[in-house]
């Protein structure tokens, strides 16, 4: 029986998670929506993994949980490790490309950049207080268009002259483009616009003041959006490296984390058929009225977080 | 303008009500109200009657201000400034008026203060009937009262997250913060102090030899206010840092730094409330800071590019930015930050704080930061 590492990447929008093996060797891998309901995902993402795994050969010695719901799903599946989503990018991409310079990484309702010196992350910037010109922004603009947002790389590609398009602010592009279709600039130029006033918001915001250096790998949900590459291509005149793998890249982490901490707990792939319930209670104990958030496991206990001091402290019992 | 004795009030800064409650009530012979430990209320009622675009702080004494009303306040301290700040007593006053509150508003700014002697003016307006001596009497015990603190802090801070029995360190500070509340003289603050600071040596620690070090720069309220920066500083020691932080009273408005004695005395004569809280270390710093900035853009951003330097010059493993969202010195700060962060090859975190900022966001962030920094430092070993 050989060892092998559960990653889950739960994020606002998306849910993935990969099985690795103690060589980092992907075993499998699964993606699908969060649907605003992270705990039902991380469950679907189990029970998927566990029909692909191949269970005489291999056994889940160890789980590591990342993304927004981290803490939720690592409470769940009695996870060794529970990392924040840049660490866990870093780690992951640093393996699969440990000559990389810039990761660049745009999700569902964050974007960051990772600076990558000698296969060590060394300076990273993350999008504080807007969420402008991430995949969400994108989606939200294909409804309106009437496309489907996988479609939307493929119609951007085939625009030669995009429109110009305001980025600096959702509300504001948003105008932007509704004032732009009412005044007939074609469908695919406004998309491929879009495109490109995602790569600058990008570059502009999360990117001002960083060296970016190649090898720039680009990953995260909108990495799977032609247009965007294109944009950045064009943008820093370098190649853009779209990994096969680079949804996966957050969960991946997480289990080579989980595969480095060298803390084993046990793992069954159970998780999926229990019942996990949440209930949150406001701290009577103040005005910070402190949001306690208590994980039920089958109707028990398992944890509970949320407190800022002792005296909203929810116990086992 | 309100009947009765005189409640004063300046809003919430870390535990500065301490000594300037003491100030007060020693001195002036005045009844001090320090306003309640902030809570998510403070800001909630901050931002309800504030403008909206205006920065968090200001937000933070609106809420201030109001609890401190509701204890019984009804004369208002604020301070100028040179940056917005130099504003928001008229501003204060004004929305306070209008929402119906009977108070007096004691605007530092308004008075003009070019000289140290026009502060004893402005005391005696405050409280018509102090002798000028009973005015300076409490003086040493209050400036020792800040120094105190600072330095407990400034302890605590560089040690708390190697601690080896966790909550060693808060009991002692805690113990240390409700002693001195109760200090009546320059005896009992010595005292105090020298307690606290043997109680934290004794406290065992397990430190490397090189432990990472965290510089925390950045805009004056939001630095040294706990509550508004989600406790960042503890958050980030705890991990298991050394955090360093230049800014807080004694520095920036006590001790002048510059070496020759007669300019020295000149800064503190020609003290100037209105260039708050940079007057006596502005020019120096300036003159420190000359390869990134040739002009100060206000409030506290030439100690955020001075300190920055300073940090990375010796070899700190990364910095922490912190201002509310939308204050323009430090904004302006921001680029020269960057030409830091490339010449020194050192990390800078920036973070931004609006008053419904989540603490997920930022411990996310902080715990991304440390992890970095502690990779960094496995590979490059110094």
């Amino acid at each position: 029986m050989k060892k092998a590492y559960l990653g889950i990447d739960i994020g606002s929008i998306s849910t993935k998670g990969v099985i690795i093996d103690e060589e980092k060797n992907i075993l499998c891998g699964i993606y699908l929506w969060t649907e605003g309901n992270p705990m039902g995902a991380a469950k679907k993402v189990i029970a998927a993994l566990g029909e692909q795994f191949d269970h005489s050969a291999y056994q889940v010695v160890a789980a590591g949980t990342t993304g927004s719901a981290r803490k939720l799903v690592g409470a769940m599946c009695n996870a060794s490790i529970v990392k924040n989503e840049i660490t866990a990018h870093a780690v992951g991409t640093t393996t699969l490309h440990p000559d990389v310079r810039t990761i660049l990484e745009i999700g569902g309702q964050d974007s960051k950049i990772i600076c990558v010196e000698n296969g060590v992350a060394v300076d990273y910037a993350m999008n504080t207080l807007c969420a402008a010109g991430t995949g969400s922004f994108l989606s939200s603009q294909a409804r309106r268009l009437g496309v489907e947002v996988e479609e939307f790389g493929k119609i951007a590609l085939g625009s030669s002259n995009p429109t110009p398009i305001a980025a600096r602010c959702t509300v504001f592009a948003e105008s932007d483009l509704v004032h732009k279709i009412q005044m007939g600039h074609k469908k695919q130029d406004i998309i491929a616009g879009l495109c490109h006033a995602v790569a600058n918001n990008y570059l502009n915001n999360i990117g001002k003041g960083k060296k970016i250096l190649a090898p720039i790998v680009f990953q995260g949900g909108v990495s799977k959006n032609e247009g965007v590459v294109k944009a950045f291509a064009d943008a820093l005149g370098e190649e853009i490296i779209v990994d096969e793998n680079g949804h996966l890249m957050g969960c991946y982490g997480a289990a080579i984390l989980a595969l480095g901490s060298g803390i084993e707990k046990p793992f069954s792939f159970d998780v999926a058929e229990m019942e996990f319930t949440t209930r949150e209670i406001t701290c009577p104990n103040c005005a910070n009225h402190c949001e306690v958030i208590c994980v039920y496991r089958e109707g028990e206990l398992i944890d509970s977080w949320g407190n800022r001091c002792e005296r909203g402290e929810v116990r086992e019992g | 303008m309100p009947q009765g004795p005189k409640r004063l009030c300046y809003p919430q800064l870390g535990n500065y009500d301490i000594p300037i409650g003491y100030f007060v009530r020693s001195a002036l012979h005045l009844e001090y109200i320090s306003p309640p430990p902030m809570t998510k209320r403070t800001i909630d009622l901050g931002a309800k009657y504030s403008p909206d675009f205006v920065c968090a702080p200001f937000k933070c004494m609106m809420g201030c201000y109001i609890e401190a009303m509701e204890k019984g306040a009804n004369v208002l301290i604020q301070t100028g400034g040179t940056c917005r700040l130099g504003y928001y007593g008229e501003l204060h006053e004004q929305i306070l008026k209008d929402m119906g509150y009977d108070f007096e508003m004691f605007n530092i700014t308004l008075f003009r203060f070019r000289h140290i002697l026009d502060f004893l003016k402005g005391v005696k307006q405050l409280a018509p009937h102090a002798r000028i001596w009973e005015i300076v009497r409490p003086l040493p015990a209050t400036a020792k009262m800040i120094t105190a603190i600072d330095h407990v802090e400034d302890y605590y801070r560089q040690n708390m997250g190697f601690e080896r029995e966790k909550g060693a360190f808060d009991k002692v500070y805690n113990r240390f913060l409700a002693d001195l509340r109760q200090a009546k003289r320059l005896r009992d603050v010595r005292r105090i102090y020298r307690e606290a600071m043997q109680a934290f040596a004794a406290i065992p620690l397990c430190k490397p030899e090189h432990p990472l070090r965290v510089g925390v720069i950045g805009e004056y309220f939001t630095i040294m206010d706990p509550y508004s920066n989600h406790e960042i500083e503890k958050k980030i020691a705890q991990m298991g840092t050394e955090v360093h932080r230049w800014m807080n009273l004694s520095n920036s408005v006590m001790i002048c730094p510059d070496k020759n004695v007669i300019k020295k005395l000149n800064a503190y004569l020609h003290y100037d409330l209105n260039k708050f809280p940079s007057s006596i270390w502005v020019n120096i710093q300036q003159k420190q800071s000359s390869r990134y900035a040739k002009f100060d853009t206000g409030s506290s951003s030439i100690s955020t590019i001075t300190l920055a330097e300073h940090y990375a010059k010796c070899g700190f493993d990364g910095l922490i930015h912190v201002k509310s969202f939308g204050c323009t010195p430090e904004m302006d700060a921001v680029p020269v930050l960057h030409n830091i962060s490339a010449d020194y090859h050192i990390p800078i975190l920036y973070l931004n704080y609006d008053t419904q900022t989540s603490d997920t966001g930022i411990e996310t962030r902080l715990e991304a930061f440390y992890d970095m920094i502690a990779m960094r430092k496995e590979v490059t070993p110094s």
